[in-house]
């Protein structure tokens, strides 16, 4: 042991500090935390109960860690430590850092990127099932069924992806279940793939920081929708690409980036696309469908829009947060559309259709989602 | 409550150590007693009583013992004051363990199962029964005499330092710290060094290893080949000894910052040269328990060989039982046993005049097997992930898994983590101590330098380690939508 009396107090005095920062910052506020970037409510202080203690300790440390001094100035801080030092993702089992200023989602997302966990033949059979009884259900009604894969965006830029990150299989979740549809249905799924593979050559079809398609990304989608609608509803004419307008602008934000305290990263690219006489479908008055229960944005889970005195067919999009953006052009060809993000489950959701009374119900489902489609399986045995 | 918690480390420790050089030195061993008590409460409260439980029961134990020394009524207050903490751990620790096993034989005979008794495991209760049991047969030996004052009794087993992860402290070696202890900024200051040092080893480097070793022993094991299969031991070898071991450096700083002197109970195990020599430098204060209180008792070396060879498995086969209620801790003690009979047999003469690197590699080799069969859930499961460890075919599939993991913070850790573990970094500081209690000019100049750039080091340390705690309570929502 070394010892040397400069030496033992310096460290001593030093580590004090330390350890007692919290608790004189929580009164003194020496140091200003920053503003949290997790979108999720902190832990409320518990109240402790004499006659049953043993949960609080539990509870008081979830509150603690959630209020802890400074926190999101620290996390910010190990953010910065993990990007630049380490070259490596802050939250591994979230975001991927890709190259040229790209982030991905990991997860799920990175799953059905690298091909791991792929769908077994009995659950692309199951899936199979569904979807052509999801058409014969609402064919008997007079609507028309399309299904929509939105892939995931390291399916689309696997180029950006970083070297490190290596694929079980070339064939993502979705190209799985669309080659299986192809072969084995007459229900085919709508094919994105091709087309944002050969559009990206010319633009970004989807943001750099945030794992969504952006609205050139989800243009060219809906264009490929129009390409199937048209031939089913002839009385469909669809206002032509030439007639829109586009403009790109540069913006900072992404929800990916959110997920690493904003660092580290601040370019990326928005596109303005609408018609040239400006769109002509508007938000309308939600009818009030109730909402699934636990969905925590229950705000989105109805909007709905038409074009007044139009005569054209109606439109029911079941989709997850991959709606958002191709909704708006959809819309724009249909007299009234209304869009349900049900909770990622894609479901039938017979009421609002059977409410409703579409000509045709359109689902977009991004493809890391795509299993949601196995939980009806139970159903279809039961038939 | 855990060490390397924001809870501990920034409320728990400051609050304690204020309470405790603030109050007059004779109330210092209550107020340890009591922050200890909410320290273990803060892992189960209502397992508390039985630690209180446990407490009164030794205290009366000792004092009969005591009383009854030189008489046969000694030996029975002995034997039911043993037995009764044999009893408590045996059913708080083992009763579902003997209850499944009876079960899966009643099945095969068709005999109706006894229920599940749904008892929870109480943290810290292998620790403080030991030394419970190590009181009363000190006692006995006359090593040590009964503790007069039960809040002493109760703070040497419940001091929370050593509570719930070690090391095992023998009552004979603390008694008279008990109530005779020194208090200097020089140990406090050794005491911080060493607690830090402990916290880093476990929070930058375990938690750093636990990441690829959890997800590789926790999933699908069938699936591994060998290159990833032994990234996983690699890294569950270093997470187990910096984790335990970096436990054992926390305990023995925070005993110094409250004036206590613990053993030592790491000494680089990972450069032994057999696996006997491993067990004196694994995990000290167990391996010498048994050696003192079961191996020497059975008749340890002085015995005729076969029994010797028996009394090396009883002893492994108890220290295996003793980490955790599962037949693969069983068989992992016994591995260790078997191999200890192996170079007594002879293999022990041939590991000496070996090269010393061969040596070292034959008992890295047989601990990290071993440590498969510690980390896996079964033996199925051990046995899978020792087929995947010799499975040099299937390699396209598994790079993906295998480069998934290959990141700077990983081989920075293994680069750290090998270097601490071969004792580099031990030799790194002799020599700068060498350098540094010289009597020159330029020594004084580069003494001070030094000190200054270890106090930055454990400042920096400290702080990562909190980056890194906290980064752990971050869990960003993933919001789908812009």
């Amino acid at each position: 042991m070394i010892q040397n009396t400069f030496r033992i107090y310096l460290i001593a005095t030093i580590f004090i500090v330390l350890i007692s920062f919290p608790i004189l910052n929580d009164e003194f506020k020496f140091v200003k935390d920053i503003e949290s970037s997790e979108n999720r409510e902190m832990t409320s202080k518990p109240v402790m109960q004499f006659t049953f203690l043993d949960p609080f300790p539990g509870q008081y440390e979830k509150y603690y860690n959630d209020n802890f001094s400074i926190r999101s100035l620290m996390v910010k801080y190990f953010n910065l430590l993990s990007l630049k030092v380490f070259n490596k993702s802050p939250v591994p089992d979230k975001v991927v850092i890709g190259k040229d200023n790209w982030l991905f989602m990991a997860g799920r997302e990175l799953d059905t990127y690298q091909g791991f966990k792929r769908f077994e033949e009995t659950e692309l059979e199951a899936c199979r099932l569904e979807l052509e009884y999801r058409e014969k259900y609402l064919e008997e009604r007079g609507i028309k069924y399309y299904f929509m894969i939105a892939p995931v965006k390291a399916n689309i830029y696997s180029e950006k992806m970083p070297n490190m990150i290596f694929r079980y299989s070339e064939q993502s979740w979705g190209e799985q279940l669309i080659d299986y549809m192809d072969k084995n249905s007459d229900f085919k799924i709508i094919n994105v793939y091709e087309t944002l593979r050969t559009k990206k050559d010319k633009e970004l079809v989807y943001f750099m920081l945030d794992n969504h398609w952006n609205q050139l990304g989800a243009f060219y989608s809906a264009y490929e929708f129009f390409k199937h609608v048209e031939s089913d509803l002839p009385g469909l004419s669809v206002i032509p690409q030439e007639d829109y307008s586009i403009s790109k602008s540069e913006i900072s934000t992404g929800n990916i980036l959110s997920m690493i305290s904003k660092i580290g990263y601040d370019q990326d690219y928005s596109f303005k696309v609408e018609p040239k006489s400006g769109f002509q479908a508007k938000d309308v008055k939600r009818v009030g469908y109730p909402v699934v229960k636990g969905f925590p944005y229950p705000h989105e889970y109805e909007l709905n829009k038409e074009i007044a005195g139009s005569d054209k067919p109606k439109i029911v999009i079941i989709c997850d947060s991959y709606g958002g953006n191709i909704f708006p052009f959809i819309a724009e060809n249909f007299s009234r559309s209304v869009k349900i993000f049900d909770c990622w489950q894609y479901k039938l959701n017979e009421d609002i259709v059977n409410s409703e009374k579409p000509d045709v119900v359109l689902v977009v489902a991004l493809e890391s989602n795509l299993k949601a489609l196995l939980d009806f399986q139970s159903r279809l045995n039961l038939e | 409550m855990l060490f390397s918690s924001l809870i501990f480390l920034f409320l728990f420790l400051p609050l304690s150590l204020l309470g405790y050089y603030l109050i007059d030195r004779s109330y210092r061993n209550y107020w340890l007693l009591f922050v200890s008590l909410v320290f273990f409460a803060w892992g189960g409260v209502s397992f508390t009583l039985i630690l209180l439980a446990s407490i009164v029961i030794n205290y009366i134990a000792g004092q009969k013992i005591q009383k009854h020394l030189n008489s046969k009524s000694g030996y029975w207050w002995l034997f039911a004051g043993v037995s009764i903490n044999v009893i408590i751990l045996g059913v708080f620790k083992y009763a579902n363990f003997i209850i499944n096993n009876i079960n899966s034989l009643f099945s095969q005979f068709s005999i109706p199962l006894i229920p599940d008794t749904n008892i929870i495991l109480p943290i810290g209760i292998s620790f403080y029964t030991f030394h419970s049991l190590s009181y009363l047969v000190d006692i006995y030996r006359k090593k040590t005499t009964a503790q007069k004052n039960i809040f002493d009794l109760s703070l040497y087993i419940a001091m929370f330092s050593q509570l719930i992860a070690g090391p095992i402290i023998r009552y004979a070696d603390v008694w008279q710290q008990l109530r005779g202890r020194t208090h200097s900024w020089a140990k406090f200051s050794s005491g911080i060094e060493r607690f830090v040092i402990g916290l880093g080893k476990k929070v930058l480097l375990a938690n750093t290893f636990a990441r690829v070793a959890d997800d590789l022993f926790d999933g699908n094991v069938a699936d591994l080949n060998a290159p990833t299969a032994w990234l996983g031991i690699l890294c569950y070898t270093f997470q187990i000894y910096c984790d335990f071991a970096g436990y054992s450096d926390m305990a023995i700083g925070l005993g110094r910052m409250f004036g206590f002197e613990f053993k030592e109970n790491f000494n680089f195990p990972y450069i032994a040269r057999s696996v006997k020599e491993f067990w004196r430098r694994w995990h000290i204060s167990l391996s010498t328990f048994f050696r003192d209180y079961v191996y020497i008792p059975l008749g340890g070396s002085r015995v005729k060989v076969s029994r010797i060879y028996l009394n090396l498995l009883i002893v492994f086969f108890l220290t295996g039982f003793w980490h955790g209620a599962s037949w693969s801790f069983v068989v992992w003690g016994l591995f260790h046993g078997l191999f200890m009979v192996i170079e007594r047999l002879g293999f022990e003469k041939l590991l000496g005049k070996m090269w010393k690197p061969l040596a070292n590699l034959y008992t890295l080799l047989v601990v990290m097997f071993a440590w498969v069969l510690f980390r896996a859930d079964t033996l199925d499961h051990a046995l899978t992930y020792w087929a995947g460890m010799f499975d040099f075919v299937r390699y396209d599939a598994q790079t993906a898994l295998f480069m998934n993991y290959m990141n700077i913070e990983l081989l920075a850790a293994f680069v750290i983590a090998i270097a601490g573990s071969f004792g580099l970094f031990e030799y790194g500081r002799k020599v700068i101590e060498k350098i540094v209690t010289a009597e020159n000019m330029k020594a004084r100049v580069f003494a001070n330098i030094f000190h200054v750039a270890s106090a930055v080091f454990y400042a920096a340390v400290l702080i990562a380690c909190s980056l890194y705690l906290i980064s752990g309570s971050y869990n960003p929502f993933i919001y789908y939508r812009f």
